[in-house]
């Protein structure tokens, strides 16, 4: 009884964590024509046929967590990379597709640090998409 | 070729004058100085003028250049920008009176209903202020209230008065018509009834005099007394209100919706006009987007956009454009066309792609750097392995493309990557 009284509380908590998520920002102004995007608490995406420039999604916690990053992307021309970096370039993960890439990976998001999911195209044809939860409380 | 002759002239001249057999005066160099500074004034300024109207040349690599064909094609201007959902109308919760917060009933995110209980703040100071004005002003209206009642007391006097000389008066009457008739009979003595009869007149006159006087007093204490009720209803309204602030230190929903950018801490105060959070009513969602700067002459009300929700084209249209520039940018509103039940969230964001002008056929170039050293007034055109420097006149741009207005024709080939290097050439010639 104990137990679950206690697994219930952690996911009380963890469910009270939230990370704040803004964007997408554009770095260079968006000069596809077909380019489309969405963003929402947990996720971001887009949708592109010659995409060439950078933009990012920003994100925030409120306390310091552990982030389970769900990142995919499909490209049939061009190239896309896609990173998380913090505000001092710090890389926590990256991947350069010129057809397919998918990683799955944890990472510790602190309190007050800014966060960057940083896109960059190169004429890519594709599209993207990277979800995330709280996996740990730190 | 004049100028050999001229020098052959001078030899000859020399010449002729060493042949002639005579004394030979000392000459002069002045002639000869002058020949030569006429000599190299023509020489320096043939040098002059062939630097000045000669063509300033720069040699470049081909590879470290982009040259791009001027085209033939259709021309639309457009911009993508990113545009979060907020709902249709909201309202936001503010701090009437200030104070520490001291309760929090419900939590941000919360679906609220109109009056429900959100937060209470605790002031102790403005509490005992409005405890002292409360008194005050109790203490007023019971003043008031026994100035109402002196009044009614002086008017009820004046009526027994009134009712003591009424009675007088009858007597007098009484009297009066009693002895008239024994006068008239000669059994009352005529002293008697002349007694009789000034009494009479003095009751009848007083009664009149303090009827009309008694009017006039009870005239005079309803305006006062209305006056009073009138005071007493401003100061018990005075007292509602100050009952209705003293309610103010519990902050409660102002309508139905979901409560958003609520986050107050316990203990923490808050001044009077600042903002709690907000209520957001869930009837329908708007787009709000912040646009930079640069697009505030071309953002005009009922342009129509889309955005891509759920792999679907919505169509949008600008509802709004408030042209209060912060950091370099100014928001927009954005309504979506179709009635269409979207499901939609706050807190969702899109890339709306905006249409700025139509479809036009027109001479155009891909965009390149070059335009930022020539502010898109001239341009380098290739001509076979050199590029010239030629006025242009550019138009409208999108993302992609600068509309060339003149100076270039379908089929050109310009140089479009940046001029930093050359900026001062006429001519570029490629290695």
């Amino acid at each position: 009884m104990k137990s679950i009284v206690f697994l219930l509380l952690c996911a009380i908590n963890l469910n009270a964590q939230t990370i704040k998520s803004s964007g997408t920002h554009f770095v260079d102004n968006i000069k596809d024509r077909s380019w489309s995007n969405a963003n929402g608490e947990n996720f971001t995406n887009a949708k592109f046929k010659s995409y060439s420039g950078s933009c990012y999604a920003l994100l925030e916690v409120d306390e310091t967590v552990e982030v389970s990053f769900h990142a995919f992307s499909k490209i049939k021309a061009g190239r896309l990379e896609f990173k998380l970096i913090d505000e001092k370039e710090n890389q926590y993960f990256y991947c350069s597709a010129t057809k397919e890439c998918e990683l799955l990976k944890d990472v510790i998001l602190e309190k007050g640090k800014k966060y960057k999911l940083l896109f960059t195209g190169t004429n890519a044809n594709g599209n993207y998409e990277v979800t995330w939860k709280i996996s740990k409380n730190k | 070729m004049c100028f050999l002759k001229f020098w052959h002239k001078i030899v000859f001249i020399h010449v002729k004058e060493f042949k002639m057999d005579t004394v030979i005066n000392r000459k002069s160099n002045k002639k000869k100085y002058l020949t030569i500074a006429v000599l190299a004034i023509v020489v320096l300024g043939y040098g002059a003028f062939s630097m000045i109207t000669k063509k300033r040349t720069f040699n470049v690599k081909k590879s470290e250049i982009t040259i791009k064909t001027v085209e033939e094609d259709f021309f639309e201007d457009f911009m993508v920008f990113q545009a979060r959902v907020e709902p249709m109308n909201s309202m936001l919760v503010n701090i009437v009176e200030g104070g520490s917060v001291q309760e929090i009933f419900v939590s941000n995110g919360d679906r609220v209903v109109q009056g429900q209980p959100l937060a209470r703040l605790y002031n102790p100071n403005t509490e005992l202020n409005y405890m002292q004005q409360e008194t005050a002003i109790i203490e007023q209206i019971n003043n008031l209230n026994k100035a109402k009642l002196d009044l009614r007391n002086q008017e009820l006097n004046l009526a027994k008065d009134l009712v003591s000389i009424e009675h007088d008066f009858l007597d007098a009457k009484n009297l009066y018509d009693l002895n008239k008739k024994l006068f008239d009979q000669e059994i009352l003595a005529k002293n008697e009834w002349e007694k009789t009869q000034e009494n009479f007149r003095f009751q009848k006159e007083r009664m009149n005099i303090i009827k009309q006087s008694v009017t006039k007093e009870k005239q005079a204490n309803q305006i006062q007394i209305g006056q009073l009720n009138q005071s007493i209803g401003i100061m018990e309204k005075s007292l509602g209100i100050l009952r209705t602030n003293k309610k103010n230190f519990l902050i409660v929903a102002p309508l139905s919706g979901r409560l958003s950018s609520f986050e107050p801490v316990l203990g923490q105060s808050y001044q009077q006009g600042q903002t709690l959070g907000k209520i957001d009513v869930m009837k329908g969602y708007k787009l709000l987007a912040d646009v930079d700067e640069f697009y505030l002459s071309k953002v005009k009300q009922g342009q129509k956009g889309a955005v891509d929700f759920n792999g679907k084209q919505v169509e949008v249209v600008i509802a709004k454009v408030i042209p209060e520039i912060k950091s370099g940018r100014f928001q927009v509103e954005l309504n979506f066309v179709s009635n269409e039940n979207l499901d939609l969230q706050q807190g969702l964001s899109f890339a709306v792609r905006l249409t700025l002008s139509e479809k036009t056929k027109s001479v155009v170039l891909s965009k390149g750097s070059f335009n930022q050293d020539t502010s898109g007034k001239w341009i380098f055109v290739v001509n076979g392995n050199k590029a010239e420097r030629r006025n242009i006149e550019i138009g409208r741009e999108n993302p992609l493309y600068f509309e060339i207005i003149s100076g270039l024709k379908p089929g050109e080939q310009v140089v479009t990557s940046s001029y930093k290097d050359y900026q001062e050439a006429e001519i570029l010639n490629f290695e």
